[in-house]
């Protein structure tokens, strides 16, 4: 026991830990003095505070970050085997003394660490994957634990989304490894929307067919309809009714309430006019 | 018109007329509604089957509003009936690239404040107020609609977004004050083309749409 203390009662090792420290405080003084740099030049500029941009263009710069943050941190943890393979000479027992400061503390950031540890180390590993993987970003819309958003933020303790009803709602980081995760959208703008018609089932072939080509025509006249996606409209049967459903991708994400109801508008505008008898959905 | 009298009368102008080497204006037969795609879809179908009976004729060039165009591309894959010729439209890509600079710079002016030129910042400025209030739904929808569409009259663009044109009125008065719109002479209102790279971001950014990118990219 003396001996590992002695071990680690060293100047090195104190100045390593104090290295790790200090790099995660540096890189997180570092991020807060841009963002408030940025936020300073764009107030004088006359711009708002809110960015008034797709979340799909604000992504590469914080995936960025993110690759930078986790890269520096795992540098800095593991510099000693970086001081190993140096041609420096250490007085005796420092080295060991370096790994084994290094393993202690990873050991005890993933063992045995507060809680705020783990979540911080799970929370920073997931926001990692997320980074590289791309399974949700900020801005997409996904449903979490049965609860559908719009991510608001992902940092390292929690991941917040803003319902429809506009709720914050808070899940800790890293409690999401094991989650089924919904994305909408997937970091893009667009998103696909999907949209049944329910048509009485004693309407006539020709009817069917000019509800069809009404839906076609009500989704390309909505303003929000994204043109360059595919589109398509499938016919099925239900005990009661003749389903229309139509595919279809919204150019933006967060528009799909306001494309459904364009179409669903122009559509019972059609069957009205035409006296198309429609059914109960099911 | 019937079918066969709309092909023989199309038929019968092209003859009267030896010398036509290009159709120009042909967005005008379009306008983004549910009855809006039937005359331009019946026009361009009827008109390449003609072409393509004449084989020893020369190519007949047909121009119309690349935003229409690309919006039909996608829409109705109108590309497969009226492929875009890069040659042909050498001064649109020039263009083209102008926009996507002054795009490029609104970029950056919005996501860190770099400064930008004076007029440009000045104009997007004003239309930024305007467009990102969470109100702003008919605003922007007059924008799509006036950039597809292409030049509309007050009473058009109120059948096509069922708004009414006290509403429409004072959304043209907005957008004519800080100069995105202009009057034309038949009573309608067009975007402005040395504004045009400023809608363009704008409606990127808030309505995800980018009609140029799709066109452009697969040519």
């Amino acid at each position: 026991m003396d001996e590992l203390a002695q071990k680690l009662l060293n100047p090195y090792i104190a100045g390593y830990i104090l290295f790790v420290i200090l790099v995660q405080l540096g890189v997180g003084g570092f991020r807060q003095w841009r963002q408030s740099r940025i936020a300073r030049r764009r107030r004088g500029q006359g711009l708002s505070e809110q960015i008034l941009m797709d979340h799909s263009e604000q992504l590469s710069g914080r995936r960025f970050e993110a690759i930078l943050e986790s890269v520096i941190l795992i540098l800095a943890i593991f510099l000693p085997i970086i001081l190993i393979n140096l041609p420096i000479k250490f007085p005796a027992g420092t080295l060991n003394g370096l790994g084994l400061a290094m393993w202690t503390l990873i050991v005890w950031i993933l063992f045995s660490g507060t809680e705020v540890a783990k979540s911080f180390l799970g929370g920073l590993m997931y926001k990692t994957v997320v980074a590289f993987n791309k399974p949700f970003q900020v801005g997409d819309r996904v449903t979490l634990k049965g609860i559908s958003g719009k991510v608001k933020e992902l940092d390292i303790f929690f991941v917040k989304l803003q319902t429809l009803n506009n709720e914050l709602i808070s899940f800790p980081t890293y409690t999401l490894w094991n989650e089924v995760l919904t994305s909408a959208n997937a970091g893009d703008r667009s998103s696909l929307c999907v949209m049944d018609f329910y048509l009485a089932a004693f309407v006539s072939s020709e009817q069917r067919q000019q509800a069809e080509d009404a839906i076609w025509d009500a989704i390309q006249s909505s303003v929000y309809y994204e043109p360059a996606k595919p589109m398509q409209i499938y016919l099925s049967q239900t005990q009661d009714a003749i389903r229309l459903t139509a595919k279809a991708y919204v150019a933006s994400t967060y528009n799909e309430s306001l494309f459904k109801s364009d179409v669903t508008r122009a559509f019972l505008d059609f069957a009205s006019d035409q006296k198309i008898a429609l059914a109960p959905g099911s | 018109m019937q079918a066969e009298n709309y092909r023989e009368e199309l038929l019968r102008q092209l003859h009267a007329q030896n010398e036509v080497s290009a159709i120009i204006g042909l967005e005008q037969l379009f306008r983004r509604t549910t009855n809006g795609f039937n005359t331009i879809k019946q026009f361009v179908r009827e008109l390449v089957s003609i072409q393509s009976s004449r084989l020893s004729s020369s190519p007949l060039l047909c121009r119309m509003d690349v935003f229409a165009y690309s919006f039909l591309k996608g829409a109705k894959n109108f590309d497969l009936l009226l492929p875009f010729d890069r040659k042909n439209n050498s001064a649109f890509l020039a263009q083209h690239k102008k926009w996507a600079l002054q795009i490029e710079q609104l970029e950056k002016f919005e996501r860190s404040g770099i400064k930008i030129d004076n007029d440009l910042s000045s104009t997007y400025l004003q239309l930024r107020q305007v467009v990102s209030r969470p109100s702003a739904r008919d605003e922007l929808r007059t924008l799509v609609t006036l950039l597809i569409s292409g030049p509309s009259s007050v009473d058009e663009i109120c059948q096509q977004l069922g708004l009414n044109s006290v509403l429409v009125g004072r959304m043209i008065a907005v957008f004519d004050q800080i100069q995105v719109i202009e009057p034309r002479g038949d009573e309608t209102y067009a975007l402005v083309e040395q504004t045009l790279s400023i809608v363009l971001f704008c409606l990127r950014e808030v309505m995800g749409i980018e009609l140029l990118g799709t066109l452009l990219e697969e040519h």
